[in-house]
């Protein structure tokens, strides 16, 4: 709700009115490229970088969907359609402990959340004139502290925990160096960190 | 058509491509188990990579503020096995805490 809200401020902001905004969240449903692909429009880029930018930050949802991949099962519009559902906390919570990955719990969190990030855009966007910047209460924590709870169980093992670290160092090392989107995805080469020794 | 909403249909148009990508061409299928056991490892380090992210990076720069206090208050409650909204609600009231007295 509170993202969405930051969204909808900072797409005002950037000349998108609230119908474009909302219409936005509503199809595109991904946060972090929203977020880059608004603010460079705004700032006069132009469609094709703001779209690029926007690219790159949706990459991992390539990784992401082709690890989750066995799981979607049915025909293949059926599949195309569940797999926008995909986004970073859905993915993340709905997999199974023991391995495996729960559709049905993918999207007993996404739906929610895009009501609310769809909710939160259109309010924000409406009166963003009147809210200032989101920050100073601290909601800018809400997210990393949730996928920190996500990850936590997952680090009792010690091939987890070798990849986390390898993968959080290389995503700092990188960021300044790459364009946004990148980090997460070379942090992905992490996983070689985890074979058994 | 406007550039915002030139740049809404576009934006769809990519990310539903590459979203439903790995669900369209390989859904159904299990991997061998070579790449299973690499596809499990996947969460944490997309997790870790986040969270990295999302606490220490302003843009392209690496920075140190609240936001570092709150998660040191997350792993404190996670430690002591409290449930995750408590764990969101610590990272948010310390790191709000903290840029109110002006660190």
């Amino acid at each position: 709700m509170t993202l969405g809200l930051s969204f909808g401020v900072v797409a005002a902001r950037s000349g998108f009115d609230v119908l474009t905004a909302t219409v936005m969240s509503l199809t595109t449903y991904a946060g972090s490229a929203q977020f880059a692909a608004v603010t460079l429009l705004g700032a006069g880029t132009g469609v094709p970088i703001a779209l690029a930018a926007a690219t790159l930050l949706n990459l991992r949802y390539l990784a992401m969907g082709i690890a989750v991949a066995p799981w979607f099962e049915g025909p293949w519009w059926r599949r195309l359609a569940e797999s926008q559902m995909i986004v970073d906390a859905s993915w993340a919570v709905g997999h199974r402990p023991g391995g495996g990955f729960d559709r049905g719990v993918m999207h007993w969190i996404a739906v929610p959340f895009l009501v609310l990030w769809v909710g939160g855009t259109a309010v924000g966007a409406h009166f963003a004139s009147a809210i200032g910047s989101l920050d100073r209460f601290g909601l800018d924590a809400i997210v990393p502290a949730m996928f920190l709870g996500l990850l936590w169980p997952r680090l009792s093992e010690p091939a987890d925990r070798r990849v986390a670290i390898v993968a959080a160092a290389i995503a700092l090392a990188t960021t300044p160096l790459t364009p946004p989107g990148m980090p997460v995805l070379l942090a992905l080469a992490a996983v070689v960190a985890g074979r058994p020794r | 058509m406007s550039q915002e909403w030139l740049l809404v249909l576009l934006l769809w148009g990519m990310t539903a491509a590459v979203k439903s990508f790995g669900p369209v061409v390989f859904g159904g299928r299990q991997l061998p188990p070579g790449l299973q056991r690499i596809n499990n490892l996947v969460p944490s380090a997309v997790l870790a990579a986040l969270v990295a992210l999302q606490t220490a990076t302003t843009g392209p720069e690496v920075v140190a503020d609240a936001r570092i206090a709150g998660m040191a208050a997350a792993i404190g409650l996670l430690a002591w096995k409290k449930p995750l909204w408590t764990v969101m609600a610590g990272a948010v009231v310390v790191t709000a805490a903290l840029r109110w007295i002006g660190v």
